[in-house]
């Protein structure tokens, strides 16, 4: 639905200006009206006047009708002037988050951006993405930077009536050590847990919503979602925990897994969505992508203990078998259909025979089974008596 | 703490996220209103549903991504707004249009 308000915002204004347009014509047609009466009342003595008349009508209707036209060039010029003004803020936004930032990555990474320098990739008016590798215990880090849509106007008027988006980073890495112990861990904002859910199949598949007393310190707006009960009490240190509760309203989630979905070449996984603090506040969002850099040699040296890890295993055995049972009932519906659409084509050929071939059908048809009851020696078993 | 940095690691070419679907369905949605605005703009002759589809072409190149900018897609939901607003004022059944 929200992915329709923009439309509905749109046909809104084109029923407004269309009505607007039509009443302004409508009072302007009446009043020609009048005028034409007025003449035609004075103009009886000489009837040659009315092609003059007519003239004048057109002439007075004229300006009247450019207003359609009028209203809709002021909102693609105000779309216009929109979109260089708001992408010239999304642009400012983004100069002080690299002006903020670029210390922690060229501190962590070894290549920042693509070409070596610290370059942050335009992907359209709102959305920027920053890539970096070359650091150890990960492949690399992609930021993805999800501001508001400035440089549209519809979002803009989305945004004020208070249905807008608020500017998010994300942070995705993919860890790179091969025998990194099985996790699967999220802490999310508690209403958000049941779309959270339903988004990342893996937490669906695995985790559990975490009631224990591991992680008191913890802000009470935020869920933990996990797989082993240990992993709580392993991961939110009390370091992290003071950022995150000073943070509160800025971290929207974080996702630990090793059958990450985002990209299939790179399972283990982290993913950060922070969201973007007020400008004069940038150093807060610097503190929590420290953090979030922090957590990638966090994850790869994690060893679960044992029985945790036994258990953790035992659920990807368990969900492995289950998805090759799936694939397994799959693949005999398919066979089972295929038969049954074989079947109904034969049924089909017959209907289309003649009587002649279809007797002759039957008759090879009786003879095969014949054959198959007397078996391949040909031999008949009589029973007497 | 030792530097984390590792110049051996760096991996060419490393892309995390690959699939960003849900600004592309909205760009169809624009790009698609503007086709259906524009045919019954010339259809019905009204003027109104014209300029609505040309708001929408507006709306439709302000969104486009650098990365898959298609020509032909572009050419065509622009030439077909322009077309309308052409044949409504330029036409030679402009009267017709309301």
């Amino acid at each position: 639905m929200v992915k329709f308000n923009k439309f509905i915002i749109l046909v809104l204004l084109v029923l407004i200006c269309s009505f607007v347009s039509k009443s302004f014509s409508q009072e302007n047609d009446s009043e020609e009206f009048e005028q034409n009466e007025i003449n035609i009342d004075g103009g009886s003595e000489a009837p040659q006047d009315t092609s003059m008349e007519t003239e004048q009508v057109k002439v007075i209707r004229k300006p009247n009708n450019y207003l359609l036209e009028i209203v809709f060039i002021s909102i693609i010029i105000a779309y216009a002037v929109n979109y260089f003004v708001g992408q010239n803020t999304n642009r400012e936004l983004i100069k002080l988050w690299g002006k903020k930032l670029q210390p922690v990555f060229d501190s962590n990474f070894a290549k920042t951006g693509n070409k070596g320098t610290f370059t942050i990739l335009k992907v359209n008016a709102s959305t920027y993405s920053f890539l970096c590798t070359g650091r150890i215990n990960c492949f690399g880090l992609q930021a993805t930077l999800d501001l508001k849509k400035r440089h549209d106007l519809f979002s803009v008027i989305m945004d004020l009536v208070g249905y807008g988006n608020p500017d998010r980073m994300t942070i995705e890495i993919a860890i790179n050590k091969e025998n990194m112990d099985p996790l699967v861990f999220a802490l999310v904002k508690s209403k958000a847990i049941k779309k959270f859910k339903s988004d990342n199949n893996d937490v669906d598949l695995f985790c559990s919503k975490y009631t224990g007393s591991g992680i008191s310190g913890l802000a009470s707006s935020f869920g933990v979602l996990c797989d082993t009960e240990v992993l709580p009490s392993l991961l939110l240190k009390s370091e992290a925990l003071q950022v995150i509760n000073q943070n509160e309203n800025l971290v929207e989630c974080m996702h630990f897994s090793d059958h990450s979905l985002i990209n299939p070449k790179y399972p283990k996984a982290l993913r950060f969505v922070f969201k973007f603090p007020k400008q004069s506040e940038m150093d807060k969002l610097a503190l929590l992508t420290k953090m979030a850099i922090h957590y990638i040699d966090v994850v790869a040296n994690l060893e679960l203990p044992k029985n945790y890890k036994a258990k953790a295993d035992k659920l990807r055995d368990k969900a492995k078998e289950e998805i090759e049972k799936q694939a397994k009932l799959e693949r005999q519906e398919e066979l089972q259909k295929k038969k049954y659409e074989k079947k109904l084509k034969e049924k089909e050929a017959i209907s289309k025979l003649t009587p002649e071939q279809q007797r002759k059908r039957d008759e090879k048809e009786y003879k095969q089974q014949l054959k198959k009851r007397t078996g391949a020696g040909g031999k008949t078993k009589i029973v007497l008596g | 703490m030792s530097d984390p940095r590792k110049e051996s690691l760096v991996v060419s070419n490393f892309e995390m996220r690959i699939n960003t679907a849900d600004s592309k369905e909205e760009l169809e949605y624009w790009s698609l209103f503007c086709f259906v605005f524009a045919f019954t703009g010339i259809i019905f002759k009204y003027k109104v549903c014209l300029w609505t589809s040309v708001v929408c072409c507006v709306a439709y190149l302000a969104n486009l991504k650098s990365k898959d900018i298609g020509a032909r897609q572009i050419v065509s939901s622009v030439s077909l707004s322009l077309m309308g607003l052409v044949m409504a004022y330029f036409g030679p059944n402009a009267n017709l249009f309301v």
